[in-house]
């Protein structure tokens, strides 16, 4: 007990160490550059404190958030039984891979006026843009995870009688879970991402106020902006782990 | 004869021309129905590609466009594979990189670009910058949640038979690492397509880029949707590529291409 | 003297994000699930609230329009204040006007002209401001007079070509005797990031408003090289716009001559009165110091404006045929309209007379 409590505060250490080298390096480059070209950790510091306390910019972010977790949600709902279908029947791999695989590589930022022309400029444009750039990862990885389910296990789920909705719960679904984590961190990235470049394109909350940081000669701010952008994504893969930690203990206990 | 060979085909290509057939109509609708400056249909989208294909423009613009991707590519698998790999076997390696790459993996595109003009000026250096800033954090995720999930028997099994840390290596992790290898690959050569486009934009326009800013501010619609499809199609190309190599290279995996 | 809502305005602020936020906690889980598509209509009854599309920054120059539109729009009866939309860029403002997602648009007439050449049903309606508010800053060393500009080696980065700030560039080469074509143009979306290529020193000469000049001038090595208003005394660039279908319905088209009557009283507040602009400037503007100016500031920027851009003239008279055609010869340079368009088919002057017909009957 007290071997695994101990291996896991040497491992925040580690964590620990490897942040406050960066941030070292940060402030290193950040004063041989200069603040126009890349302020240096401690104005960006300075910076992120007044912003934290402003009472506009936090309420703001999680607006932002919140609603993202709408087109999020729908990126995952439809991107994981499609990649699960795709993955296990050749039919569907042969009807939709066409279509996901020319989706993916397209630019969300390209597509920016039909999707004004289709939901306006509000709230469903924003869900849009978060959906289209987040379901075809999340339909990829769902689909690599499902063609490589053991058809062993399939077989001998089926020898001892279980019908087709308990070997979907007993056999793919422990088997896909690694995939689906996966799938889950990379769409939620994309999903953040998206949805500040929503607010970039039609301006409003934090990527509005990411796009304002542009008319600034100093970088101070827009440098202060995305470390809370890079904060917010370390919380958020933390809560997905953790989420999936309590959904599938057996997942973590496996792991190395 | 005929009627056995009529089937087989039906069967391999029915589902890709239905769908195809389905997304072309939704899309020809669509375009009719939409102001002409916004939506061109397929039919006058491919007469552009057409005419642009045999002009010589679009293979020009598209070899020249790939340059700076398959250089940012390159550089970009060969620095998220090994370390990918090893956050996901090197349990102190992963709690150092974790959360330096989970934070860069948040920043959008459109806010490291002030930066990279910074560093990388305005043309070919920073085109490849971006593509690599874009493809690394997606490759590094997907190679370590597949190198921590090679299944423990089979490390336990060469190490019970005595292999040494080479044979371990070569006959063991290698090939258990290969399906999510090709994961990574695809989804690090899509992030690469996207950006070479993206770059394009964003840093002094040229090439393919360039094209389709010039259609979009003479709002016209045909020739922006051409520059598209040629991509999606590239896109296309590339992931079918990677599908075959994987199946070359990986034949034992079972999967859904014999069912 | 500040006018009603400017202070408060701000001062709600804070909580208003709280509650915003609340709100929308309830609102995701209820509304996921009601997904009514899109749903552009605004709320039936009540004022009629025009929806404009706008472009991101909004700075000097473009204040009395802004305010005009969410202050003394709202004045009227039957109206409130405008619901404004800000959009990245001006073709996107151009396309979302086509669309149908906003009613009236604040454009440029160079993305209006060749969207009306492309087939959209465009009716140019006004003007949002007279000429522009960007000088060109250029390295003092690189690009000591205008004829510089076009030297061997010295690269310029505009927009996009053939926009507006290209055009700027042209006429001033021409009076200096230099070739345009020899110019060396970058194309960099984005005011910042062309900002920062000339601090990085990657460019030479950008672009820059009126009101961050200064700033970056006492960076030390840029000087401003090209004042716009000298070189084009009339110059209607930043023009209002709508669809053509909209227009001719009878029941927009009195919104329209009310939102063009309000942008000339705001016009005309400008003009009159430094602290109503100083107040509007520090509401509005989208700089994020904006609120550590005050008027003696923003005098000097306030009197450029006025007297010398001219950019806030009381009844739009800056705005007709003629200006535009005056301007057309440029357009073709830059390359930017490739054919001819008919001016007097794409500019509804009866709008504007209608309007100056309602301030001159309210006054």
């Amino acid at each position: 007990m007290a071997e695994a409590s101990a291996s896991r505060s040497a491992g925040r250490l580690v964590s620990l160490a490897g942040i406050a080298i960066a941030l070292v390096v940060w402030e290193v480059a950040g004063r041989a550059a200069g603040p126009a070209r890349f302020a240096p950790f401690s104005d960006v510091a300075r910076e992120f404190l007044t912003v934290l306390g402003d009472g506009l910019t936090l309420p703001a972010l999680g607006t932002s958030l919140l609603q993202m977790l709408v087109g999020y949600g729908a990126g995952l709902a439809v991107g994981v039984p499609l990649g699960v279908l795709m993955g296990r029947q050749a039919w569907a791999d042969r009807a939709f891979q066409p279509w996901v695989s020319m989706m993916v590589v397209t630019s969300t930022a390209a597509l920016v006026p039909l999707l004004i022309v289709l939901f306006g400029t509000g709230f469903w444009f924003r869900t849009a843009v978060v959906f289209l750039a987040t379901v075809w990862y999340v339909v990829i990885t769902a689909y690599q995870g499902a063609r490589g389910i053991d058809p062993r296990y399939l077989g001998a789920a089926r020898s001892f009688g279980a019908g087709d909705w308990q070997t979907f719960r007993m056999v793919h679904l422990p088997a896909l879970f690694p995939y689906l984590m996966t799938g889950a961190s990379v769409g939620l990235a994309h999903a953040i991402r998206a949805m500040v470049m929503a607010e970039m394109y039609v301006l409003i909350g934090f990527g509005g106020r990411l796009q304002q940081t542009g008319l600034s000669i100093s970088t101070a701010p827009l440098l202060c902006s995305l470390l809370l952008l890079m904060l917010i994504g370390v919380a958020a893969t933390g809560g997905l782990r953790w989420l999936g930690g309590r959904m599938a203990p057996w997942y973590e206990e496996a792991r190395a | 004869m005929p009627g056995r060979f009529g089937k087989l085909h039906l069967q391999a290509w029915g589902p890709q021309a239905l769908s195809v057939a389905v997304g072309l109509t939704v899309w020809e609708i669509a375009g009719r129905l939409t102001p002409a400056a916004i939506l061109a249909p397929p039919s006058r989208v491919f007469a552009r590609m057409a005419a642009m294909l045999a002009s010589g423009e679009l293979p020009a613009l598209l070899a020249a466009s790939s340059l700076h991707m398959l250089a940012g590519f390159g550089l970009a698998v060969l620095v998220a594979v090994p370390i990918g790999f090893l956050m996901g076997r090197v349990p102190w390696v992963s709690r150092l990189l974790d959360p330096l790459v989970t934070a860069f993996y948040s920043l959008p595109t459109v806010a490291l670009v002030p930066l990279i003009v910074i560093w990388f000026g305005l043309f070919y250096a920073a085109r490849v910058a971006l593509v690599f800033c874009m493809a690394v954090p997606d490759m590094i995720v997907v190679m370590a949640a597949g190198a921590r999930d090679i299944d423990q028997r089979l490390v336990d099994a060469g190490r019970s038979l005595g292999a040494g840390w080479m044979q371990q290596f070569r006959k063991v992790l290698l090939p258990a690492s290969l399906p999510f290898v090709f994961t990574a690959l695809r989804v690090g050569a899509v992030r690469a397509i996207n950006a070479m486009i993206t770059a394009e934009l964003f840093f002094a326009a040229v090439n393919l880029g360039a094209s389709m800013k010039k259609a979009a501010s003479a709002f016209d619609s045909a020739g922006l949707l051409a520059v598209l499809a040629t991509l999606c199609l590239a896109g296309l190309a590339v992931q079918e590529l990677l599908r075959l190599l994987e199946t070359w290279a990986a034949p034992w995996r079972q999967g859904v291409g014999n069912g | 003297m500040s006018g009603p809502g400017g202070r408060a305005t701000m001062r709600m602020s804070a909580s208003s994000s709280r509650r915003v936020l609340l709100r929308n906690l309830a609102g995701v889980a209820a509304g996921g699930v009601l997904g009514l598509g899109a749903c552009r209509r605004g709320d039936e009854s009540g004022p009629r609230r025009i929806g404009v599309h706008t472009v991101g920054s909004t700075l000097g120059i473009h204040t009395p329009a802004i305010a005009a539109w969410s202050e003394l729009l709202g004045e009227v009866p039957g109206y409130g204040p405008a619901t404004i939309t800000r959009l990245d860029r001006l073709p996107v403002v151009t396309q979302s006007i086509i669309s149908g997602a906003g009613d009236i648009g604040d454009g440029d007439i160079l993305t209006t002209l060749r969207a009306i050449r492309a087939g959209a049903d465009l009716k140019i309606i006004g003007l949002s401001y007279h000429s522009t508010g960007l000088v060109i800053v250029a390295n003092k060393g690189r690009v000591p007079t205008a004829a510089d500009l076009a030297a061997e080696g010295t690269v310029v980065a505009i927009n996009s070509r053939g926009d507006f700030t290209h055009v700027l560039l042209l006429k001033p080469l021409q009076d200096a005797g230099v070739d345009p074509a020899r110019l060396n143009i970058l194309e960099i979306g984005g005011s910042g990031d062309r900002m920062r290529a000339l601090l990085a020193g990657r460019v030479h000469a950008v672009p820059v408003h009126l009101d961050q000049a200064a700033e970056l001038v006492a960076q030390g090595d840029f000087h401003v090289i090209i004042e716009p208003w000298q070189v084009f005394p009339t110059f209607p660039c930043a023009v209002l716009l709508c669809r053509g279908a909209w227009l001719a319905d009878p029941a927009n088209r009195p919104a329209a001559v009310a939102l063009v009557a309000a942008t000339m009283r705001g016009f005309r507040r400008a003009n009159a009165d430094l602290d109503w602009f100083t107040d509007r400037y520090r509401t509005y503007a989208t700089r994020p110091d904006r609120e550590k100016l005050d008027a003696e500031t923003l005098r000097p920027l306030w009197e450029t404006l006025r007297d010398r851009v001219r950019a806030w003239p009381e009844r739009m008279e800056l705005l007709s045929p003629e200006t535009i055609q005056a301007l057309v010869p440029f357009f073709r340079q830059a390359d930017a309209l490739p054919d001819e368009v008919d001016i007097e088919r794409a500019l509804d002057m009866t709008v504007m007379d209608d309007a100056r017909r309602e301030l001159d009957r309210d006054a």
